[in-house]
């Protein structure tokens, strides 16, 4: 034992699912490792079916992976599935999570003592959640009739109700007006930081990654693709990518020299004039595509630093562009 | 107003880590106040089932009157008969609705995804089964009651009802249900459409009821719950004790009652293992 080390929050290693077998076998989670440090909110982010919700069921052994272990503060549970689940705790993806027949704090009181917690001792940390996620007019309403805003809510507090150190939450504002996502992204920010939780939580909205996670994995075909601090990744974007104005139409050919060097999107012509984005590996790049782009004779009419999103950053690097991701960060 | 509870921030924000304790009398709690107020959110589901019952045993009530006063003979000849009618129908009441909601409420909870949140207990999901099992067993024995009285005040028959013998009956036949129940839920899980056979499952009881008229005692003994409704009809209409129905039968009924207990759990936990190697422990 070495109490000075921090041990990780989450710590998952090789972890591996494959859905049938032979030719029709399907590789939902190809050797996934990451960890989380305690306190931390980390962002999974990738498309549909890209493999987060299996991956997260697997950590949570809800699906039966083929390797991989998980450690909890630096325990191994793999053999123990119900020890495990003093620690961790999820909001899963299209499922109810919830009692739709139950009230608020019926539902509170429930997965509380699911827990093995009871609810009677909780009565004062109830109210607070309620009241933290704008429920307190509803707290004796059936969750039936909430909005879909208020029903994600109740699960979310019914995840904290469990009171474990780590939470998995799916898609948390899937199918949530802005003003829903909003509220539910501040108090659970809050809460995080107030109750000092550990928390992974999967979206394909970038808004809500880029306003809750310190880092973020993007996962793609079951792989994990980047693995980063999310400012690091909008900066390094951010001082490579940029929007180049022509005087004058450029023609095919120019666009097939630039892109055999650059990475080119976004090509336009409109009105004699052309626009493109370009991405490139540093400064000394820029002057190289401008090189060519007089060697063409063209005149150049404007050139900007482009502003890239988080959306730009993922939709590059999960279209296939991954490689020049990397070789951009070289 | 806070109260003057500890403070639960104190306990979330432990050294992480620290677990939780998880009282195993606290899932009680949740899993019996929950069966409660599912009740009484359905109360008028529950109601339908009791209606429902009730109107068949009137059917079969009125019609064998009917036939009995067509071929000649007194409404009072079919005493007996009745009074083995009425344990049948008591009978096939409790272990109906204690398979059937076993088996629709696990069906029930992995199409809305409320089975993996149940399935994330630190005591383990047998225990929550346990809990919800056994707090369910508690209002069917009483739903058989009130259907008992019923069918008393319809026909003004009398029945011989000591709790001594018949609540162990009862809850041998109810432990019975739950282990076939069990392995029927299992089987949900994997091979998802089974809603007809459950429908069907309502016929296989009373088939499985009315088996001691018809068959040998040993095949009776075999079979499950056959026993028990043999036990609990001469209890019943003949008014004998607990400890006159002979230890052999008593034996082989506790027995049968345990096999099917430990074939549900055999096959749910096979079954459990199958769903989440194939992911399909939730179907939402």
């Amino acid at each position: 034992m070495a109490p000075a080390v921090v041990e990780a929050a989450l710590d998952v290693e090789g972890m591996r699912k494959t859905y049938g077998s032979g030719g029709k076998a399907l590789v939902a989670v190809d050797d996934v490792s990451f960890s989380v440090q305690p306190g931390e909110i980390l962002g999974l982010l990738g498309p549909n079916g890209a493999g987060k919700t299996t991956l997260i069921k697997c950590i949570l052994r809800l699906v039966e992976p083929d390797a991989g272990a998980v450690r909890l503060f630096g325990e191994d549970f793999s053999q123990r599935r119900n020890e495990m689940y003093r620690l961790v705790s999820a909001v899963l993806e299209g499922a109810r999570n919830t009692y739709w027949r139950m009230t608020v704090r019926e539902n509170l009181a429930f997965f509380a003592g699911l827990q093995g917690i009871s609810p009677r001792r909780r009565r004062a940390f109830h109210d607070e959640l309620i009241e933290r996620f704008g429920l307190t007019e509803k707290a004796t309403t059936p969750v039936n009739e909430l909005s879909t805003g208020m029903k994600q809510k109740v699960a979310v507090a019914c995840a904290f109700a469990r009171e474990t150190p780590v939470l998995f939450l799916d898609e948390p504002t899937l199918g949530l007006d802005l003003h829903a996502s909003y509220t539910l992204r501040h108090e659970l920010k809050q809460l995080a930081a107030d109750h000092h939780r550990t928390i992974v939580l999967s979206s394909h909205d970038m808004d809500v990654v880029r306003d809750l996670c310190q880092r973020v994995i993007i996962v793609q075909r079951g792989r994990v693709v980047v693995d980063d601090q999310v400012a690091n990744l909008m900066a390094l974007f951010r001082t490579e990518a940029y929007t180049i104005r022509l005087a004058g139409a450029a023609g095919d050919d120019v666009r097939r020299r630039l892109e055999e060097r650059f990475v080119i999107s976004d090509w336009q012509t409109e009105g004699g004039e052309t626009r493109f984005d370009a991405t490139v590996a540093d400064a000394g790049q820029l002057y190289d595509m401008i090189d060519v782009l007089r060697s063409s004779g063209l005149a150049l009419a404007g050139i900007s630093r482009s502003e890239p999103d988080l959306a730009q950053v993922f939709l590059r690097v999960t279209q296939g562009e991954s490689a020049a991701v990397k070789e951009v960060a070289r | 107003m806070k109260g003057l509870e500890v403070d639960p921030r104190v306990a979330a924000s432990e050294a992480p880590g620290s677990p939780v304790p998880s009282g195993l009398s606290a899932v009680a709690v949740a899993m019996w106040n929950r069966n409660i107020i599912m009740l009484k959110r359905y109360a008028f589901n529950t109601l339908t089932q009791l209606i429902n019952v009730y109107v068949l045993f009137l059917v079969v009530f009125f019609g064998a009157r009917g036939i009995a006063g067509f071929v000649g003979g007194s409404p009072v000849a079919l005493g007996d008969t009745l009074d083995a009618t009425i344990v049948g129908f008591f009978l096939w009441f409790l272990a109906l609705s204690s398979h059937s909601e076993l088996a629709y409420s696990i069906m029930n909870e992995a199409r809305l995804g409320t089975l993996e949140q149940l399935m994330m207990t630190p005591v383990g999901f047998r225990w929550a089964a346990f809990f919800e099992t056994a707090s369910t067993t508690v209002t069917n024995l009483i739903m058989s009651g009130v259907i008992l009285a019923a069918m008393l005040l319809t026909t003004g028959r009398q029945l011989t009802i000591d709790l001594v013998t018949i609540v162990p009956l009862l809850l041998l036949a109810t432990a019975t249900a739950y282990g076939i129940g069990f392995a029927v839920a299992g089987l949900a899980l994997v091979y998802k459409r089974i809603d007809a056979l459950l429908l069907f499952f309502q016929w296989i009881w009373l088939a499985l009821i009315g088996a001691p008229a018809l068959l040998p005692g040993p095949v009776v003994a075999l079979l499950p719950l056959s026993l028990v409704s043999r036990l609990l009809n001469e209890a019943m209409t003949q008014g004998t004790f607990l400890t006159d129905l002979g230890t052999g039968r008593l034996l082989a009924a506790v027995l049968n009652a345990a096999a099917c207990v430990v074939l549900g759990v055999v096959v749910f936990s096979r079954m459990e293992r199958k769903a989440r190697k194939s992911g399909s422990l939730a179907q939402y």
